[in-house]
């Protein structure tokens, strides 16, 4: 019995003994290395100097100004970049919409006297558009991560094709600000107007639009 | 049957002769453009490897040395500090990413701004580390060490030119955020990382 707890008793020790030298092989770490410091060590905030060549987006938007008809947009984007703060590209959008309730409700009070009310309804549009970005940075959302952010400006000129058969010349504005959330993808806000027939008087229209995306770059 | 497996190795063995050599990796062809005197090109190349590649130190040991040569003091502390505090930290690190050139480089750079106490620190340390066991790189140090003793007795003929910029906070097109050491371990790149030493040889 004596024997048998003697040998227990080495068997254990040589155990021990060999997961700690385990442990202390494995526990080779920076400490081997104590660290000297110096100086201040500070994050240089700036926009990256090679903003990327080509960009393409997807996105959707909502007519915010049009009592008349739910009109939904969904865009494509292509954009080159001119210089370092300045994109060109082209802004496609097919439209969906449906008469609202007050469509109807106004074509029955006029129907009495005859009158009837037609609505417009948008089916694409096309503008060369030009972007400006004075703002980019990095926002940190409640201390947790930094997300490369810019505030772009979109400026274009193009056409807008109704289902009626109506074209009209319009020009555009949006402010649009960006967040980069993966490597190349970033995601993208949007809201501004669309100015059809500008020069006309009686037949200019403004749309209010708002909507969200997402914009690819590369290389 | 054995014919056939023969010529199956035959074939093998050309098609994989026909492949190799494997393409060069990023560190190599950097040294390639370097050579052919388009040093820009090959930091870009150099600086664009990630800090898990195997062969990333010896790319930051070319970077560092540019940093030297130009005189950017601001980039090339922040990559000395990225590399002890996250390279030589991650697994491995001592093993296979230690290399006494790149300690060498930090020490006199530091011995430049007169900074004597860290630059000995470094030194000192880094030869009490098994890890450099080599006798090329413990002779590095040494001399490193044997220069360092003598830029202390005369500072003022190899100082480091011009003021540290320290950064300012506004209307400046550069913004700096403060970080802390453990800060650093999280970064990914040190393409950002500054660090503000000053020079104390006028004081």
């Amino acid at each position: 019995m004596n024997r048998l707890s003697l040998l227990f008793q080495t068997i254990s020790l040589v155990f021990a003994l060999c997961v700690l030298s385990i442990l202390n092989a494995h526990a080779e770490t920076a400490s081997d290395m104590p660290q000297v410091e110096y100086g201040s060590v500070f994050l240089e905030e700036q926009r990256q100097m090679q903003p990327s060549a080509w960009q393409l987006g997807v996105s959707y938007s909502y007519e915010l100004s049009n009592p008349y008809a739910n009109v939904h947009g969904y865009s494509l984007t292509a954009s080159h970049a001119l210089s370092k703060y300045t994109r060109a590209g082209l802004l496609t959008t097919i439209y969906t919409a449906q008469d609202t309730y007050l469509v109807s409700a106004v074509n029955q009070s006029l129907q009495p006297s005859g009158g009837s009310q037609r609505v417009q309804h948008p089916s694409y549009s096309m503008y060369a558009t030009i972007g400006v970005t004075p703002l980019a940075g990095h926002l940190s959302f409640f201390g947790n991560q930094a997300l490369p952010f810019e505030f772009n400006l979109l400026f274009g000129a193009g056409m807008t094709r109704y289902r009626e058969g109506l074209t009209e010349p319009g020009l555009m504005w949006s402010l649009r600000p960006q967040a980069r959330i993966y490597r190349s993808v970033s995601f993208e806000l949007s809201a501004g107007q669309q100015i059809e027939a500008p020069w006309s008087g009686s037949d200019r229209l403004s749309r209010l639009e708002a909507g969200a995306g997402f914009i690819w770059a590369f290389p | 049957m054995n014919r056939i497996f023969a010529a199956f190795s035959i074939l093998a063995i050309c098609t994989s002769s026909i492949s190799a050599p494997c393409a060069e990796s990023s560190y190599v062809q950097g040294l390639k453009l370097q050579e052919e005197g388009q040093e820009p090109a090959a930091y870009q190349l150099w600086d664009s490897m990630s800090p898990e590649d195997p062969e990333y130190p010896d790319a930051l040991t070319e970077l560092q040395k540019i940093h030297y040569r130009r005189q950017e003091w601001q980039k090339f502390f922040g990559y000395a500090r990225f590399y002890r505090e996250k390279v030589l930290r991650s697994d491995e690190g001592l093993k296979t990413k230690l290399r006494a050139r790149l300690i060498s480089l930090e020490a006199m750079a530091l011995a430049k701004h007169c900074q004597w106490g860290p630059s000995r620190d470094l030194i000192d340390i880094a030869l009490k580390l098994p890890q450099i066991s080599s006798l090329s790189d413990r002779s590095e140090l040494d001399e490193v060490r044997s220069y360092l003793e003598l830029h202390h007795a005369y500072p003022h003929s190899n100082e480091a030119a011009g003021q540290p910029d320290k950064p300012r906070t506004l209307f400046t097109a550069r913004v700096f955020w403060s970080l802390t050491s453990e800060q650093v371990a999280r970064l990914s790149h040190p393409k950002n990382l500054r660090v503000v030493v000053e020079n104390r040889c006028h004081k």
